[in-house]
């Protein structure tokens, strides 16, 4: 029906069938919609199931033990974890081996390269899960041993129990957010790296977040419209099935043209990632994938709610789940609007 | 309806070539040469030896090499042996092109002869006779013959089968009356492809014959159509009992709706070119706004002017996916929606470019003098704001209305039911119109 045609390789497909089939295994949306009021047994169900799979190894070097694979790869499984809010998979598995990666690859002090090295092979090992933060908050701190702190242009590693932490109360209640003290990130963990190469770290994990993160909007996109479209065609009112009125059909087939419009964008963005192009380039794609995704993901949750009806705003209807998701993640790494201002400096608008 | 060039927005068309620096896909099977690339890597070499690029100066020298190559069959690989081609899967036809390219060998035109690579020739080869396709399937590839279509009518425009031009049997011919409209090209075209309705007793999709037609023949009216950028791309063409042998119809009897659909959907296929970053209307947009003085650019279009360069490089990557599916395969899903956004993102990005140009926009430097162009290209790339946001408001009427485009993707993509219709099952006649 109304599934991706990707241009995707075998092993992305095996990825993310592998974290698809993992996820129904443990109830999909609907386990996640049942637990709704305490989901933390469902969120460390997940987060086992995927270290199991080996995803924090995924952007992780083979010469420690990882996978090796692509931003391409993460995108994958980003489409997928957009379809059933699960674990939060974009510190552990995109930020933190990235941040890492760059340090073990080029940092100049021999310790940050041994400790970065020490981690990276942990995580591929199925041992510590590394997250990070970047903007004083970190999501699912009670499933990660380790955080990576960005703050005041330097990068910490912190023992996540040595760091003191506010919970807060999350919009999308499929995570955990805590406030950071970062008065406690000083003197509890190691220094990574301070200046100019810690903002370039920082950035560079940045750009690579954004492509996995507009993978998992679409994701959640494609949810909505499938699960929008299966109610339409079963809901008879006026004694027609709800699907066969133009009004409502030609919503539906806008929100599948608009929707069929973001894997390019984020394959573009992975290919410039993957390939190595210059960084301003990786930059452009991913402001512009992230910010499309973004818009048109909350535009498809909030029309698929609408077409649901009534049903559509009650706590029992996985709709709600998704707009939850899709909205927190529309602001999680820049919004559509500050991600276009910086895409019109690199273009000269 | 359908009477225009491939929604993706590019020129080259089925059959044609001009591939030269596209960054088309090439034969993914073969790492090493395969005997069947090498044997076109050695026949299009042969072909140039013995018609050297350098010799080739007249249009009768071009018209002359052409027909060299599609007797040797290079013209369109995928097309069958003895008509052009060689029956080989479509992607190969980029070896032939990127010899004859480097060798500055002249083309058959693509974009000149949409009607002919995109329409007339796909749905001759499928369905026309050893001696029609022997007659015309040459003079239509090197486009020594220029073709027009003849499917659209006042009456029946989306609801293309609701024609009403009638084909009355006499003897060994057929006498054809009626109007068609959007005929592009019609001025300048040899034949046409023509759909009439020879048996209005039978439902409307059952009583529509498929013909060829000689544009001389007596009774053929051309006449210009005047649209709202002031040229006329466009032609009606008035029928006044014509008379056509019953060698010119394709198929049987009642086929013509099947085979207008193989003509349609061939309209959508077969471009190699990859369009550019910023081509279309986004480059009037940028360029105006890049090259204006930073005190006439009011920061308040900026996330507007972005937020358009966005969609339309979305559209423009979503094109390039769509193309390379199509030169392996049929259309995917995915080509109705991007005709779709296409069409809806060069109208809103015209739009805007003409509200960036403030009271600039209330001088159109193209002007309406009435022309008619030689060849149909909706590539606005280049033209004033103006141009751009006129044009471009056919884009979602020409080659399928955005309205019939979200029918088709609710139906046939996301298996909505059908609207009820009240005009398939009963005779053509008792429909109302």
């Amino acid at each position: 029906m109304s599934s991706a045609a990707h241009t995707t390789t075998t092993a992305d497909s095996e990825f993310a069938a592998g974290l698809r089939s993992g996820v129904r295994g443990l109830g999909g949306i609907a386990a996640v919609r049942d637990n709704l009021d305490d989901p933390t047994e469902v969120r460390r169900a997940h987060r086992r199931m995927m270290d199991e799979m080996g995803l924090a190894g995924l952007l992780v070097t083979e010469e420690l033990g990882g996978l090796d694979t692509s931003i391409r790869t993460a995108a994958a499984l980003g489409r997928v974890a957009g379809e059933v809010p699960a674990a939060d998979l974009l510190g552990p598995y995109v930020e933190a081996p990235v941040i890492l990666g760059i340090l073990h690859a080029g940092h100049p002090d021999d310790a940050v390269r041994e400790l970065a090295a020490r981690t990276l092979t942990t995580m591929a090992d199925g041992g510590d899960t590394v997250t990070v933060s970047t903007d004083g908050l970190v999501f699912d701190a009670e499933a990660s041993e380790l955080v990576v702190v960005y703050q005041d242009e330097s990068l910490h590693l912190v023992p996540t129990r040595a760091l003191d932490l506010t919970e807060l109360p999350a919009f999308d209640p499929t995570r955990t957010v805590h406030r950071i003290d970062p008065v406690s990130v000083l003197g509890a963990g190691e220094l990574l790296a301070a200046g100019e190469i810690a903002s370039e770290i920082a950035g560079a994990a940045l750009v690579a977040g954004r492509v996995y993160l507009a993978a998992e909007l679409e994701g959640t996109a494609r949810a909505v419209l499938d699960a929008t479209v299966e109610f339409l065609r079963s809901r008879i009112a006026f004694g027609r099935p709800l699907g066969s009125f133009q009004a409502l059909k030609h919503q539906l087939a806008e929100m599948w043209s608009e929707v069929s419009l973001i894997g390019p964008l984020i394959e573009e963005a992975a290919r410039a990632l993957d390939d190595g192009e210059d960084a301003d380039e990786a930059a452009l794609c991913a402001a512009a994938a992230l910010s499309f995704a973004a818009d048109t993901a909350v535009a498809v949750c909030e029309r698929g709610l609408q077409l649901h009806g009534g049903i559509g705003y009650t706590w029992e209807s996985p709709v709600h789940i998704w707009l939850k998701r899709a909205a927190a993640n529309r602001v999680r790494l820049g919004t559509p609007h500050t991600l276009r201002a910086e895409l019109a400096a690199l273009i000269d608008i | 309806m359908a009477q225009t060039e491939p929604p993706i927005g590019s020129g080259s068309t089925a059959g044609g070539e001009g591939t030269a620096g596209s960054e088309g896909a090439a034969p993914e099977s073969s790492p090493e040469i395969d005997p069947i690339t090498a044997g076109l890597e050695s026949d299009t070499q042969a072909l140039l030896s013995a018609h050297p690029v350098a010799e080739i100066r007249t249009e009768e020298d071009r018209f002359a090499f052409l027909e060299a190559r599609y007797d040797a069959g290079l013209g369109a690989v995928h097309y069958p042996e003895g008509r052009g081609g060689r029956g080989l899967p479509r992607e190969y036809q980029l070896v032939v092109d990127e010899i004859l390219g480097a060798a500055g060998a002249p083309d058959n035109r693509p974009a000149h002869i949409i009607v002919n690579l995109g329409m007339a020739g796909p749905t001759i080869l499928a369905a026309g006779t050893e001696e029609q396709q022997q007659r015309f399937m040459r003079q239509l590839w090197t486009g020594r013959d220029r073709w027009c279509q003849l499917f659209s009518e006042p009456g029946a425009g989306s609801d293309l089968a609701g024609l009403a031009t009638r084909a009355v049997r006499d003897g060994d011919d057929w006498i054809i009356s009626g109007q068609k409209v959007w005929t592009t090209l019609a001025h300048l075209a040899d034949y046409a492809i023509l759909l009439a309705r020879t048996d209005p007793t039978v439902p409307k999709h059952q009583g529509i014959t498929y013909f060829l037609l000689d544009m001389k023949s007596p009774g053929v009216t051309v006449r210009p159509m005047r649209q709202i950028t002031g040229e006329a791309e466009f032609n009606e063409v008035f029928l006044d009992e014509v008379r056509v042998p019953d060698a010119m119809r394709l198929g049987a009897e009642g086929e013509g709706w099947r085979l207008a659909n193989i003509t349609l959907s061939n309209e959508r296929s077969g471009s190699t070119k990859s369009p550019r970053r910023e081509g279309g209307p986004i480059h009037t947009l940028i360029q105006e706004w890049r090259t204006a003085p930073p005190e006439d650019r009011d920061p308040s279009y900026r996330d507007s002017i972005a937020r358009a360069w966005v969609r339309a490089e979305a559209v423009r990557l979503a094109g390039i996916a769509v193309q390379r599916q199509m030169a392996q395969g049929p259309p995917p899903a995915e080509a109705s929606a991007l005709k779709l956004a296409s069409a809806e993102t060069n109208k809103q990005i015209a739009s805007l470019a003409m509200e960036t140009a403030e009271t600039g926009a209330l001088i159109h430097p193209d002007g309406y003098a009435f022309h008619q162009p030689d060849f149909m290209s909706v590539e606005t790339t280049g033209r004033s704001a103006g141009y751009s946001y006129l044009r471009t408001r056919a884009n979602s009427i020409e080659g399928g209305t955005s309205e019939v485009l979200k029918n088709i993707i609710a139906e046939r993509i996301l298996r909505l039911p059908r609207e009820p219709r009240t005009d398939t099952a009963v005779p053509f006649t008792e429909v109302p119109r």
